[in-house]
């Protein structure tokens, strides 16, 4: 077992991270909870340092994935309905002061949840956990090329869908 | 729209921040959870469980065709065993092959209990001249050819 030190360590160090990755991927602040409470049960069973891992956030990135792979599987038909009905009504982006901000968050929060949860995934690690490519494959357990396509595919889309907008703020 | 200002622009988004009371909760019952699982001891099947789960968790679906593979070569493999019959004749063969070794060692063995006579070495004849081959021709007998030779054959048959 890990000194409590050692989990509040990794917390106050990776749960940001963690929950903006999970929340861009369940959609759900529900199963994202979850997914972060599974993963830190974990962790306390199984401490990093056990599992001999030289970058941990990429580890607790691709754990986080796994685990959301999982709960996918696990998920009924009807709960991955109600998900995507939820997805609206759960912002993944923080609000904006600026009315402008706000408004292309906005717009960026729905052209997000457009993308598959693939895209969005390489996307996220790509833009905010600024990650290579080679990286973001090993950690996705994906090809380089498909990592790079899913990036390029998942930016045109959001570049299409903002267009407008952004070039009106701009 | 350049693309790179694009990115930059996205990367400015700032996601919403995790609950505050999420910390202590999430800590406490992962506390918790360390604490029971320290507390019971893991069976050695338990802990090969995990190990195996870990050890095939990357790529579960390359492990499952392996095992399709294994399974298949093991089929095959009985499906080319011979029959019955092929055995039965594959083994009487044998043992005909055993028994022929078995006489010809046999054979062997009397035949080097009992040596035949070595050939004696031929005597030392004088040493022959050089012209006595000429001489040995010209006082030769002749020899009778083979029509007298069957004619000899034929009255000793009719007498």
């Amino acid at each position: 077992m890990p000194a409590a030190s050692d989990l509040e360590r990794i917390y106050d160090d990776h749960a940001q991270a963690l929950f903006a990755f999970a929340l861009d991927l369940t959609r759900s602040e529900a199963d994202t909870r979850d997914l972060l409470q599974e993963m830190f049960r974990r962790l306390a069973v199984r401490p990093l340092r056990d599992a001999n891992v030289r970058d941990a956030r990429a580890f607790l990135l691709r754990m986080a994935h796994n685990l959301w792979v999982d709960q996918v599987r696990r998920h009924s038909t009807r709960e991955r309905v109600r998900n995507t009905l939820a997805t609206a009504a759960e912002p993944v982006f923080a609000p904006a002061d600026d009315p402008d901000s706000e408004t292309f968050r906005r717009e960026l929060d729905a052209a997000f949840a457009e993308l598959p949860p693939e895209q969005r995934a390489v996307v996220h690690l790509k833009l905010w956990e600024e990650m290579t490519f080679e990286s973001i494959s090993r950690t996705l357990d994906i090809p380089l090329n498909t990592a790079a396509s899913r990036y390029r595919y998942g930016l045109d889309k959001l570049r299409a869908r903002l267009r407008p907008l952004y070039a009106e703020i701009q | 729209m350049n693309p790179d200002e694009f990115e930059q622009r996205l990367r400015k988004e700032a996601f919403r921040p995790i609950p505050d009371e999420w910390r202590p909760e999430l800590l406490r019952e992962a506390r918790l959870e360390g604490a029971a699982a320290a507390s019971r001891a893991p069976s050695p099947f338990h802990r090969l469980g995990e190990w195996l789960c870990d050890w095939l968790w990357p790529a579960p679906a390359a492990w499952a065709a392996l095992a399709v593979c294994w399974v298949a070569v093991v089929i095959l493999n009985r499906s080319a065993l011979p029959s019955a019959v092929e055995m039965a004749e594959a083994q009487a063969n044998a043992r005909l092959a055993l028994a022929y070794q078995a006489a010809v060692r046999g054979f062997n063995a009397l035949q080097l209990d009992d040596p035949a006579p070595a050939p004696k070495p031929p005597e030392a004849s004088p040493p022959r001249r050089p012209e006595e081959p000429n001489q040995a021709r010209m006082h030769r007998q002749p020899t009778s050819s083979p029509y007298e030779c069957l004619e000899t054959v034929s009255t000793r048959q009719m007498a």
